[in-house]
């Protein structure tokens, strides 16, 4: 993952021992956050979306209700990301687009200015969320097919797609940025000693 | 790579939004009124995406559970199943066939091109409610025919452009009949049980 991911654990987890009611903790995360809003709907989406496929079993037995109400928030939360916080909290964004030749390429979009560096708050929360979430439907696939619920599989299915998609998207763009990043380092370092050199 | 496409880190939410929308609402057009010159065919296709054919798809599987009453989340899930895994197949027999056409842009022209079955589907409902069973059951089975029709009409056009190889066309469009074929009998087979 991330190395500016990992560093801030300590400096995080300094401030906030008195702390211990998590609403206060989450008003924190809020409050560091650059784009609060993409942050909350980085979130949002999943967690409603789970909860949904948990709960929403409850109040209604419609199953048709429910499994619609599960597949549109997985799929809200997939464009989201894609499209909106993934660029707004780690400016990053992925294309996958089709070739004459009928193939698939990947494309890359990542900030170009190199002294960016998103908010720690902002990036730690994504990349939890981004791993967390086919976790989640890995393991409640694994309940519906020891349940022998077939039909909410379907729904399983889609949402493990749809977030692992996303996942692997967002790794390939952040590594491919990584590497641009790097080689435009190394440009730098080469024209400042080649220009010493002359000097 | 980069320097020929224009950055969108930075576009509003809004016009990422308005875009989306405007995406989806120009492929129907297409779906609905298929005259298009194959370079913009082949432009729309290039972008995909599955929103088309997830709502599409959706309502259609809510439209005929709701019209089976008994075991509704059997038919739900199944047609649900018919269409993704339909479509990945007729795909794949495409691909196979050596056409220039990729996974996900397949499946997005054969979502969204179901989109005439669904519109047939409500006439359905339209027809149950205010007919009489018996001319009920002859317009619901002239207009699902037709609009068949008008889905393959839709796809062949597509097809058209995927620059298969001369003599295997009909080889690549002969399941794409299939598969509507058998979307159309599940709208007809549902209204039938109904009555």
């Amino acid at each position: 993952m991330n190395e500016e991911t990992t560093l801030p654990v300590s400096t995080f987890q300094v401030e906030e021992p008195e702390n211990n009611s998590s609403s206060l903790a989450v008003a924190q995360l809020f409050s560091r956050s650059s784009h609060p809003m993409a942050l909350f709907f980085q979130v949002a989406f999943k967690l409603v979306s789970i909860l949904v496929y948990l709960l929403l079993g409850l109040f209604t037995s419609s199953f048709i209700i429910q499994f619609v109400i599960t597949v549109t928030l997985v799929s809200f939360d997939f464009w989201t990301v894609k499209n909106i916080t993934g660029r707004l909290l780690v400016g990053l964004r992925w294309w996958n687009e089709v070739q004459d030749d009928g193939s698939t390429r990947w494309r890359f979009e990542s900030k170009e200015d190199p002294t960016y560096k998103p908010n720690k708050v902002d990036s730690r929360v994504f990349w939890w969320s981004m791993y967390l979430s086919p976790l989640i439907w890995i393991v409640l696939g694994i309940v519906c097919i020891l349940k022998f619920h077939i039909t909410w599989l379907v729904a399983v299915i889609i949402a493990l797609t749809l977030s692992g998609t996303n996942l692997v998207g967002f790794l390939k763009c952040d590594r491919e940025s990584k590497h641009r990043l790097s080689a435009f380092v190394n440009s730098q370092s080469m024209f400042r000693s080649v220009t010493k050199l002359f000097m | 790579m980069d320097t020929t496409e224009e950055s969108t880190l930075d576009e509003p939410v809004w016009s990422t939004i308005k875009r989306d929308l405007g995406l989806i609402g120009r492929r129907l057009k297409l779906v609905i009124l298929p005259k298009v010159t194959a370079v913009e065919m082949q432009a729309e296709l290039r972008d995909w995406d599955l929103w088309g054919p997830l709502f599409i798809c959706m309502t259609l599987a809510t439209v005929l559970s709701v019209e089976a009453s008994e075991d509704a989340s059997l038919i739900f899930s199944l047609v649900f199943l018919i269409i993704w895994c339909g479509s990945f197949v007729v795909t794949l027999n495409a691909q196979l066939l050596g056409g220039a056409v990729s996974f996900f842009m397949g499946v997005c022209l054969l979502g969204y091109c179901v989109f005439p079955l669904l519109v047939g589907a409500f006439f359905c409902i339209f027809w149950t409610a205010v007919l009489p069973t018996g001319v009920a059951v002859v317009l619901r089975f002239v207009t699902v025919v037709l609009l068949l029709i008008w889905s393959i009409m839709a796809v062949t056009a597509f097809f058209a452009d995927v620059k298969l190889p001369e003599g295997r066309k009909l080889l690549a469009v002969y399941p794409v009949f299939l598969f509507y074929s058998g979307i159309a009998w599940m709208i007809l087979v549902g209204f039938q049980e109904h009555k």
